[in-house]
């Protein structure tokens, strides 16, 4: 087991700059999200540290030992791709056993601990098998007990879900943070499904463009965004994030919409100087008011999903998603007054950037 | 199971396949046909039925053209193109398919010319360097010039092969902490290995029944290689055609041999469950 540290970072290909000083501190048993968009550097950067791809500038050290210069054997790391990379010609246990029989381990050690990695994911019976007589969560697992086997200071995961279906996924994500909590070994995890992100993450490094755009906690991404990027791209539907601009209503603060509509802003949030800015409301924090509080807004789309109502109206020509856990009777083109929950109000600049609220 | 096609296109399609088999097997039906006739009934009718079967011809044409030394010459010069090339092919192969360096596309160029330039615009050449090193007369020689005759054939292909392995296998294994031989060694080579047996099956085919190079190259005796032997058959005046369709029954044997052994793992696809198909 052991910490990670990543410090001001920097990858490039030629001219072109994928990753521009990323730093990240990695506690010992920790597990860690990198999420972000395709291209945004976060599969590179997770290369970087397995040693797959050469660093261009800073640090990155495992257990206190910088590791740039050390090939990937020497790093104590193991990693699980996202196509499994099993060996098609070895079984299941051969391949299991495939970096011990490298290193010239003796037949009995590798017999014990590839059974003990077996049990673990449940894959006792399937020693004897060859990958392409398996499904893909049996690869999966197989792929992970290949890592386990070997017994690693940081367990390395590159997008491993993304070839299973929904169900499986669901499955899997369980397994794996159950893992973690048996093995308690650092993890660094790849993933742009901002779902498994929250779900299995001790803490979150968003990513986008190569820079990191917030480093926290699952929930603390969700409440307090710094930027309109996590803002919009951590939680499902979407926080709703509304153009207009500052304004004042009589004595009070308002934010009004490019159309007109005057959005109540929580208290104590300052303008810092900036007229234009970004409104952001979750779905969840959008409520629909009985009489005419709050704001009108045009249906566009009901979808009852059950236990909840997701609404797609419009205000001006600016979209906005209610969930409601309520069950509604609202129809498309009906108008209707939402009401937010002011307190719950995350507000930005035009730059994207949060606008704090501790300044007022 | 449901047929997609029409029945004509199904008559029409097997006409034309069994057209082909026809003439595929024709010229091999009457080799078997004409391999236990005496001479006479063959330039009688070549197309007749044996009247009395002539076993002799075998036992004339395994003697005359010195089958028990000459099937050895052959199956050495074979045996080692087959390994040289393999050998020597699969490491270019995998260099080229593998390490992204540019100005290898213009190796890669010129192997792909290579194939296509015609081994008589260099045999001459080839062969007064041959002799100055004392090579002529030899048959790992032979092999040699084999080897480097069929090596661009053999990169090119194999070159397919290794392209097709995923680039996450070998990545896997250096984090499983391989070194470069044993990526190469222990996990791409068994990946590969259809595409490398089908090399050897072409390469030894090839090599088995090349002509040219063996007969400027080979001209002693005790050295040249089967089919030469069997050219040797024919005589300027007169030619025992019972006994050479017999000798070429027998050069065929092996190769037949080969191919109905190794089809199956020839088809088997080893790729197959490594990566999500």
């Amino acid at each position: 087991m052991a910490n990670v540290a990543i410090e001001k970072v920097r990858k490039s290909y030629g001219a072109v700059d994928v990753l521009h000083e990323v730093s990240v501190d990695i506690a010992d048993g920790e597990f860690v999200v990198l999420v972000g968009p395709s291209g945004c550097g976060k599969s590179t950067l997770l290369r970087m540290i397995a040693g797959l791809e050469d660093i261009s500038g800073g640090t990155i050290s495992i257990a206190g030992r910088v590791v740039n210069d050390l090939p990937p054997k020497q790093r104590d790391i193991s990693m699980v791709f996202q196509n499994y990379a099993l060996y098609p010609h070895m079984t299941v246990g051969e391949n299991m056993a495939f970096s011990m029989t490298l290193a010239g381990a003796p037949a009995g050690e590798k017999q014990k601990r590839v059974a003990e990695a077996a049990q673990i994911l449940g894959l006792t019976p399937l020693l004897d098998r060859y990958p392409r007589q398996l499904s893909g969560g049996q690869r999966q697992r197989v792929a992970m007990g290949r890592s386990i086997v070997r017994n690693p200071q940081v367990f390395l995961f590159d997008e491993p879900l993304s070839n299973l279906d929904a169900k499986l996924r669901g499955a899997m994500r369980a397994e794996i943070k159950s893992l973690h909590r048996r093995l308690a070994t650092t993890i660094v995890y790849v993933t742009h499904d901002q779902v498994e992100a929250m779900t299995m993450a001790d803490r979150i490094v968003v990513m986008n463009g190569g820079h990191i755009e917030q480093i926290g906690r699952p929930l603390d991404l969700y409440d307090n965004p710094q930027s309109t990027f996590v803002a919009g791209f951590i939680g499902s539907p979407s926080m709703n994030l509304l153009n207009g601009r500052f304004d004042t209503l009589g004595a009070r603060d308002i934010f009004r919409l490019d159309d007109g509509t005057a959005l109540p802003m929580p208290a104590g949030t300052s303008k810092q100087g900036s007229t234009k800015g970004v409104y952001g409301i979750r779905p969840d924090y959008l409520k629909l008011s009985t009489g005419e509080v709050g704001f009108p807004a045009k249906i566009v789309v009901v979808e009852p999903l059950g236990s909840e109502t997701q609404i797609t109206a419009t205000v001006g020509d600016q979209t906005v998603v209610i969930l409601s856990h309520d069950r509604v009777s609202v129809e498309p083109d009906e108008t209707i007054f939402l009401a937010p929950q002011v307190e719950r109000v995350c507000l930005f600049d035009e730059a994207g950037r949060r606008i704090s609220r501790s300044d007022a | 199971m449901r047929l997609v096609e029409s029945r004509l296109t199904l008559t029409v399609s097997y006409a034309l396949l069994a057209l082909f088999a026809f003439i595929a097997l024709f010229p091999i039906a009457l080799l078997v046909l004409n391999s236990l006739k005496p001479a006479a009934q063959i330039v009688q009718n070549p197309l007749a039925l044996p009247e009395t079967i002539r076993w002799e011809n075998f036992t004339n044409a395994w003697n005359h053209a010195r089958f028990s030394t000459t099937f050895l010459n052959s199956f050495i010069i074979t045996g080692t193109t087959i390994v040289l090339v393999c050998t020597t092919s699969s490491l270019t192969a995998y260099v080229i398919a593998r390490r992204k360096i540019k100005s290898w596309k213009i190796l890669t160029f010129y192997l792909l010319a290579t194939t296509t330039a015609p081994i008589q615009l260099y045999i001459f050449p080839l062969y007064f360097g041959f002799a100055k090193l004392g090579l002529i007369n030899n048959i790992f020689g032979v092999a040699l010039i084999y080897t480097a005759l069929y090596s661009p054939f053999a990169v090119m292909l194999l070159r397919t092969y290794f392209i097709a392995v995923p680039k996450e296998l070998e990545e896997a294994a250096i984090v499983d902490g391989a070194t470069h031989w044993q990526v190469f060694w222990r996990v791409m080579l068994p990946i590969v290995s259809p595409g490398i047996l089908t090399v050897a099956l072409i390469i030894g085919l090839n090599s088995w029944n090349e002509f040219l190079i063996a007969i400027t190259f080979l001209q002693k005796q005790e050295n040249v290689t089967a089919v030469i032997a069997f050219f040797l058959l024919s005589g300027q005046y007169s030619s025992d055609w019972g006994e050479i369709m017999a000798a070429a029954l027998i050069i065929v044997i092996p190769v037949v041999a080969l191919f109905v052994f190794m089809q199956k793992r020839f088809i088997e696809g080893m790729a197959g469950g490594s990566v999500k198909g």
